[in-house]
């Protein structure tokens, strides 16, 4: 057994390594074969021709489409993503940047996401069309509903405008960040100042973070709820939990010990999907809470056209994304060897 | 052979019809897919109708009142107006039709570009079909709205170009669905005598991969009218859809983003005209997935 799943895992392996190399040309024939041109794009506004024939010649426009290919693939796997029309940096130092903001955002997000929806799901199953079930739904429903960058405004508008009770977005204020300066070690907010002891940037970070994770949550809730509340309605029906309530087994004991344990291997499925929403909703979440990470960074990239900051982003982006689902198929086939056959 | 494959399409076909009508009826009892039938149909009239029950029909299409500016609402502006001081109640309306347009143009065009691949994908199978899904697992590897925000990048914001860009996003997933009802349904009976007594390949996916695929196809459809409205929205949030001055429900919240802290109404509105829509596809899609999932209604269909 334990042969096929070293097997299974280095099939997927080899699988997502193609799905990488697939991403990669993509991206690249989606920057470079579509029309439009990068390198009036790469010259700015109100370009001359000359300009714009230099920066072709830069820019290596001018050779043969798989020769071109074959350069950014190789510039690729040497970590160059390009330079920054906007900040002028390398690509791939600015991303690394906004990464550890991102993944704090996303986190959190994706922690309030799964715990409520586990929560709400396994109690909208087990009360499947009364009240509480339809509550629940309807919850799922409203999450997978709205338009997340208009939560986003309508919580900044409810908590920070009218109740100042949390602040309108950024990581930190100025205030705090000048007066108990963070020292920076793994680049999350909340794990630095807790090794630094600095408690009054950990509440202030962790202030700061509440809004953005919420409005960040709502749509991997919706989905989390629904796949939880589908399966266990699923296994609500099998013999064996029929029998554990005709014997007397107390309710909460059956729903969370057996039932979820029942269900693992698709709730595995439903927490990849959540985090998957998470990670591409934090663009325009970052974006309306000033948060400096990845998502902001990409779409003031996208609003300012800078080209390479876009691709080198969105390849950085879609290669953690197969990654995640990699580690979710080979978890799940730990848990059951049956998906290895 | 001849007989069997002559008689069980009449018979299927009323199979189908009986199917439908029992969903038809589970969907009609549900409160949830009632409500969300009516948001639909309300915001579809509304489409048809908006341009003569619409208050200010010439502001809706972008013509500038400059007295009235930023006004909270009233009555005679019951959502406020814009910056321009446009009604946006009027705006609203006339982007209902926008809004339906651009979703159903989007997952209809997905599901013509994507459904056949996957027909044949799963007819043929071995190595055509494996090529097919190849590539589309590499479309699907992207995040969800990521490679649409980089193609409408590109090609530079416009309405036309954001649907093209959701587009080519959108196919994969008709093209998996169809693929893995196809290879369920060429080895069964029906399709192996059409086979035996001669039937061509392309007829065979026209006339029984095809319709086989369609079912699950339509109720992913209701469910994606629905987010490809959220998908959009987001595109022309960003600036990379619908351009000023369209009343694009989107673009309004967009444009909403400057002034919203001082004036909460303009952002407000056109957002919950957003989420009362979407929110209809999905009661609706949701009951239907209910409805049809045969391992939710298992034990209680018998």
């Amino acid at each position: 057994m334990a042969r096929g799943i070293g097997q299974y895992v280095l099939r997927r392996a080899a699988h997502a390594f193609v799905v990488v190399l697939g991403v990669i040309l993509i991206t690249f024939i989606v920057s470079h074969v579509i029309p439009g041109n990068p390198a009036a794009l790469w010259v700015g506004a109100h370009p001359t021709a000359q300009q714009i024939q230099r920066a072709t010649e830069e820019l290596g426009l001018n050779k043969p489409i798989y020769v071109q290919f074959y350069i950014y693939l190789t510039n690729l796997l040497r970590g160059d993503l390009g330079v920054s029309i906007r900040t002028h940096d390398t690509v791939l130092s600015d991303v690394a940047t906004g990464l550890t903001a991102t993944l704090e955002l996303i986190i959190s997000a994706f922690v309030i996401a799964v715990v409520a929806g586990i929560l709400v799901g396994v109690y909208s199953a087990s009360h499947r069309d009364h009240v509480p079930d339809h509550a629940g739904r309807l919850a799922a429903i409203f999450g997978v509903s709205m338009p997340p960058f208009w939560l986003a405004m309508i919580l900044q508008i409810i908590f920070s405008q009218t109740l100042h009770v949390f602040p309108l977005g950024s990581r930190m204020s100025i205030q705090v960040s000048i007066m108990y300066p963070l020292k920076t070690i793994t680049g999350f907010n909340l794990i630095d100042s807790m090794l630094t002891l600095n408690f009054v940037a950990f509440g202030d970070s962790f202030w700061h973070l509440v809004l953005p994770s919420l409005a960040l949550a709502a749509y991997p809730f919706g989905l989390t709820v629904r796949m939880i509340r589908t399966m266990m309605i699923e296994v609500l029906q099998e013999n064996y939990t029929r029998s554990g309530l005709a014997w007397g087994l107390p309710s909460r004991l059956i729903l969370f010990k057996y039932a979820l344990k029942n269900a693992i291997s698709s709730t595995v499925i439903a927490l990849g999907m959540s985090f998957a929403y998470t990670l591409t909703g934090a663009f325009l979440d970052e974006l309306i809470f000033v948060w400096p990470g990845l998502g902001t960074y990409t779409a003031l990239s996208i609003l300012a056209l800078d080209y390479p900051a876009i691709m080198g982003s969105v390849i950085v982006v879609a290669i953690f994304y197969v990654i995640i689902n990699l580690l979710v198929d080979i978890f799940q086939a730990f848990l059951d060897p049956r998906v290895t056959l | 052979m001849n007989e069997v494959a002559s008689e069980s399409m009449p018979v299927q076909r009323q199979q189908h019809f009986r199917e439908f009508r029992v969903f038809l009826k589970l969907v009609l009892k549900n409160p949830l897919s009632l409500t969300g039938t009516a948001i639909i149909v309300f915001f579809v009239v509304l489409a048809l109708v908006g341009p003569f029950i619409a208050p200010y029909p010439r502001q809706a299409e972008g013509v500038p009142d400059i007295a009235n500016q930023l006004r909270p609402p009233d009555w005679e502006h019951w959502f406020g107006t814009d910056e321009l001081g446009r009604d946006l109640l009027s705006r609203i309306i006339f982007g209902a039709r926008i809004s339906l347009m651009t979703s159903a143009a989007v997952v209809a065009v997905a599901i013509i570009v994507g459904m056949p691949l996957g027909a044949i994908a799963g007819y043929y199978g071995e190595r055509l079909g494996a090529v097919i899904m190849r590539i589309t697992d590499m479309f699907l590897a992207f995040p969800p709205l990521l490679l649409a925000l980089v193609v409408a990048a590109t090609l530079g914001g416009s309405l036309l170009n954001a649907i093209l860009a959701l587009i080519i996003t959108w196919w994969p997933w008709y093209t998996r669905l169809a693929y893995g009802q196809a290879s369920a349904t060429r080895n069964l009976p029906y399709v192996d005598s059409a086979r035996a007594i001669g039937v061509g390949d392309a007829k065979i996916i026209a006339r029984h991969i095809l319709p086989a695929t369609l079912a699950p196809i339509l109720i992913q459809a209701t469910l994606d009218l629905g987010s490809a409205i959220i998908a959009a929205a987001g595109l022309s949030f960003l600036g990379l859809g619908a351009q000023p001055p369209t009343p694009d429900w989107g673009l309004m919240v967009n444009m909403g983003k400057t002034y919203f802290l001082q004036h909460w109404w303009y952002a407000t509105f056109p957002g919950l005209a957003i989420l009362v829509l979407v929110l209809g596809f999905n009661l609706l899609g949701d009951a239907i997935r209910e409805a049809t999932d045969p391992k939710l209604s298992r034990r209680r269909l018998i």
